[in-house]
């Protein structure tokens, strides 16, 4: 028997004699060396707060993007390889508007998150689905949404794997920045105490200063839907946790 | 699809088109063609035929399956045809839908307390020529379900081959399972319905009889799918002059008996064979109770011509009344033979 | 020619070529009312081709969930076809988003349903009628193509010119005088929806036998049987 590793982490279609499939194991990996991106859910709507690495002085920042809208009524932050989340955020919000278009109704941010896992989970080697990816997404996705449900957050990643969370934070800082979470959710949490807890959470785990260059936050509440903070409202979330 | 098979090939140099049903010597095209214009179609019908799956064996090797049979020349089966030689593109005709050839005429269902009965004459026509009188219309499909069929012959003939391999491998199964009437109807519907919208309809009406789940069931179907369920079905001119005869006798009468419902069929065909022209005394009846289905037949509608003579010009060619030939009409006295 | 002579053969004697026509009208009418926290959807039960009757016990109405109701006439094959595609979307949806779709779902899928057949159209008068996500009464009208409209009441089908202006005076009000229009319920939609029948089976021969109705409100769906002239 070989029971190395190296023996069976080539194919993205063969399973190890463990029953596993490392070439998926190792894209969860990758999103190990993301920045971070954290969500709250709360009974008022879900914050979404992701970090910008900044790895050069000259870098535009602006142009960074980790926080996207997919419909009015669902956002999403990633963490991971940014190419292949455009690929999926494309997909994201295909699915959206097709739904729109057959339904009339606004879907659901689990039927969302399902749409998203079958496109993640078309990976193999095989020529003949064409257009597939030939090696997993390199791409932790959390979605945040305002359905008939109330506010919503969900979590996906390169296995296709997607779960609903309370709270939830994805990429480098995530296994700190989790242990936190956990230590201050609560059901009963505001809004405005849910931002002030990831900012304060997304400041422990960055090794840069936070600042409202380096970091994007984002709210989905009932009435407003997708909103994207500006450079003054992040400033502002930031001065009130110092 | 029916398989092309090789052997069915005109061998001559015929104007021949090959549908993708079946090769036909299709007259109805070659008015296309127009004065002058011989078409020699043998490599039209060499290439269609190698685009069937069931002959491409013949001509392309691959990588998995042994060397070519047969070099330079034509596969076994197929026609020669030579290099260079006339048989150039063909844009004379077009291969437009067709409408029925060989044709039955109506078929009449009826349900009774425990069965259905389905009854339709043995002849086929050619337009209005009496082509064939002894072609069978009805079908014993399994011991649940018959089926009566008019229309396109070959169209049912075809349909029936592809019913009954249905019922081979499900008997294959022996699961004790089979086939209910209203799955066979279903299925009939969406098939004439598939067809036609491929605007290349199965030119069919079917009548389906069974037993479900201990109720009688009888359905009919047409050549576009449409699909529906009653006590009493009649197509073809049965619809005119059958369908009020039966809808009389089941609204004073809902509970028929078997015999009943047989003295209505009989009835229904005497009064068709009078006055349809298209329809004929020789007719089979199939019958489906708990108790198992028979097909009777060919029967002989019961028949009386001793009012005759007081219709004017009525000859009788026959002293014995066995074959009678009526002439008949209504503009006054046929001139005297 | 030799070919004029086959030409001539088959013209004269032999089978003659019949026209393809894919289409049938089968005929049928439907009426739909929608009331606040109810919806009435009939149709009658005559299936016909030509001048002939194929059966005088053929429902037009599909059911489609416990809110939703579909009406269907015209082509008879075509209907068929539409509601079981309709119903297999709708498990389809079922599976995919772990809910029954809603009346105005099922509405606007139709709508593109029928508009993918823009060149081959579904050639049915359909009416979709059921409760919405608030539990109020809906009606939705479409021509074969797909354009489709949400309304309070709507009589279609082959007698659908005759029962409408009926439909427009005592449901709409359209030119009454000295009434105050009130919303109408269960009771006097049933009264209104039967007289307009039997007045349209007087007229049109493609409408009568009988009329089957289904009563959608919160608690269900009930059916309820009328009959009409049969000749």
């Amino acid at each position: 028997m070989f029971l190395t590793r190296s023996e069976y982490d080539r194919g993205v279609n063969t399973f190890s004699p463990e029953g596993r499939l490392f070439q998926v194991e190792y894209a969860i990996e990758a999103i190990k060396l993301g920045s971070t991106a954290i969500g709250i859910c709360t009974s008022e709507g879900v914050v979404l707060a992701v970090e910008k690495r900044i790895t050069s002085p000259l870098m535009e920042l602006t142009t960074i993007e980790k926080i996207v809208e997919v419909d009015k009524h669902i956002g999403c932050a990633v963490s991971g390889l940014m190419a292949d989340s455009r690929t999926l955020i494309d997909r994201a919000r295909i699915e959206c508007q097709n739904h729109w278009f057959i339904y009339n109704e606004k879907m659901t941010v689990e039927s969302l998150a399902q749409a998203v896992s079958n496109l993640a989970i078309q990976f193999g080697d095989s020529d003949d689905d064409g257009g597939a990816m030939s090696r997993p997404f390199g791409v932790a996705i959390l979605f945040a949404g305002c359905d008939e449900k109330g506010p919503q957050l969900f979590h996906m990643d390169p296995s296709g794997t997607f779960v609903q969370f309370e709270a939830k934070a994805i990429g480098s800082g995530s296994e700190g920045a989790q242990q936190s979470l956990q230590e201050v959710y609560h059901k009963s949490m505001t809004l405005k105490e849910a931002l002030n807890a990831v900012l304060t959470i997304l400041k422990q785990v960055m090794e840069e200063k936070l600042s409202s260059t380096n970091v994007e936050v984002m709210t989905m509440t009932p009435g407003q839907l997708f909103h994207m903070f500006t450079k003054d409202e992040v400033e502002e979330g930031i001065k009130d946790i110092a | 699809m029916v398989p092309l098979h090789p052997t069915r090939m005109p061998r001559s140099g015929a104007n021949v088109v090959v549908t993708d049903r079946l090769v036909v010597l299709n007259i109805a095209v070659l008015i296309e063609v127009g004065e002058g214009a011989v078409v020699n179609n043998t490599t039209d019908i060499k290439n269609k035929m190698m685009e069937h799956p069931n002959m491409a064996w013949m001509t392309s090797g691959d990588s998995y399956s042994s060397a070519r049979f047969w070099h330079s020349g034509p596969a076994p089966g197929t026609v020669y045809n030579f290099p260079g030689g006339l048989a150039a593109q063909n844009t004379f005709y077009t291969e437009v839908p067709q409408g029925p050839i060989t044709t039955g005429g109506s078929v009449l269902g009826v349900a009774f307390e425990g069965g259905v009965a389905i009854t339709a004459d043995i002849l086929t026509s050619y337009g209005s020529l009496a082509r064939f009188r002894d072609c069978s219309r009805v079908m014993h499909v399994n011991d649940n379900i018959i089926l009566g069929a008019g229309g396109d012959y070959a169209d049912y003939q075809f349909l029936k081959d592809v019913i009954q391999q249905k019922i081979l491998e499900e008997e294959c199964l022996d699961d004790g399972f089979s086939l209910k009437p209203k799955a066979l109807h279903c299925w009939l519907t969406r098939v004439m319905y598939n067809h036609r919208s491929k605007l290349h309809p199965l030119w069919n009406n079917f009548i389906v009889g069974g037993l479900q789940d201990g109720e009688p069931f009888l359905g009919a179907v047409d050549k576009i799918g449409t699909a529906y369920v009653d006590r009493h079905i009649a197509t073809g001119r049965g619809a005119y002059l059958a369908l009020p005869l039966m809808r009389a006798k089941v609204e004073q009468d809902p509970h028929m008996t078997q015999k009943e419902a047989h003295e209505l069929l009989f009835r229904c065909l005497k009064v068709l064979y009078y006055r349809d022209a298209q329809s004929y005394p020789k007719f089979q009846l199939a019958t489906l109770t708990k108790e198992g289905v028979s097909v009777e037949g060919p029967l002989m509608v019961e028949q009386n011509w001793e009012s005759a003579h007081m219709i004017s010009c009525y000859y009788s060619v026959d002293e014995d009344h066995s074959l009678l030939t009526v002439l008949t009409s209504d503009y006054g006295p046929f001139p005297s033979i | 020619m030799a070919l004029y002579t086959v030409a001539d053969y088959r013209t004269n004697v032999g089978a003659k070529t019949v026209p393809f026509i894919p289409y049938d009208d089968n005929g049928g009418s439907l009426v739909a009312v929608a009331g606040d926290d109810f919806a009435l959807l009939a149709s009658d039960t005559r299936l016909s081709t030509g001048f002939s009757i194929y059966t005088r016990e053929q429902s037009k109405l599909f059911r489609l969930s416990d809110t939703t109701v579909l009406g269907c006439a015209g082509c008879w094959c075509d209907a068929l076809t539409l509601a079981r595609i309709l119903e297999a979307r709708m498990q389809m949806y079922l599976h995919e988003h772990q809910r029954p779709m809603s009346t105005p779902a099922v509405a606007q899928m139709l709508s593109t349903l029928l508009y993918y057949k823009r060149f081959f159209p579904y050639y049915v008068a359909n009416l979709l009628a059921g409760l919405d996500e608030e539990g109020k009464g809906c009606v939705y009208s479409y021509d074969p193509v797909g354009s489709y409209e949400r309304v309070h009441y709507k009589a279609s089908g082959s007698a659908g010119a005759l029962l409408l202006p009926f439909l427009d005076n005592q449901i709409g009000y359209n030119n009454m005088e000295n009434v105050t229009p009130e919303p109408v319920g269960i009771p006097k939609a049933m009264q209104i929806l039967k007289d307009a029948f039997i007045s349209a089976a007087e007229r049109d021969i493609y409408t009568g036998d009988s009329i089957f109705i289904n009563i959608i409100t919160k608690d269900g769906i009930q059916e309820e049987k009328f009959a009409l002239r049969r000749d």
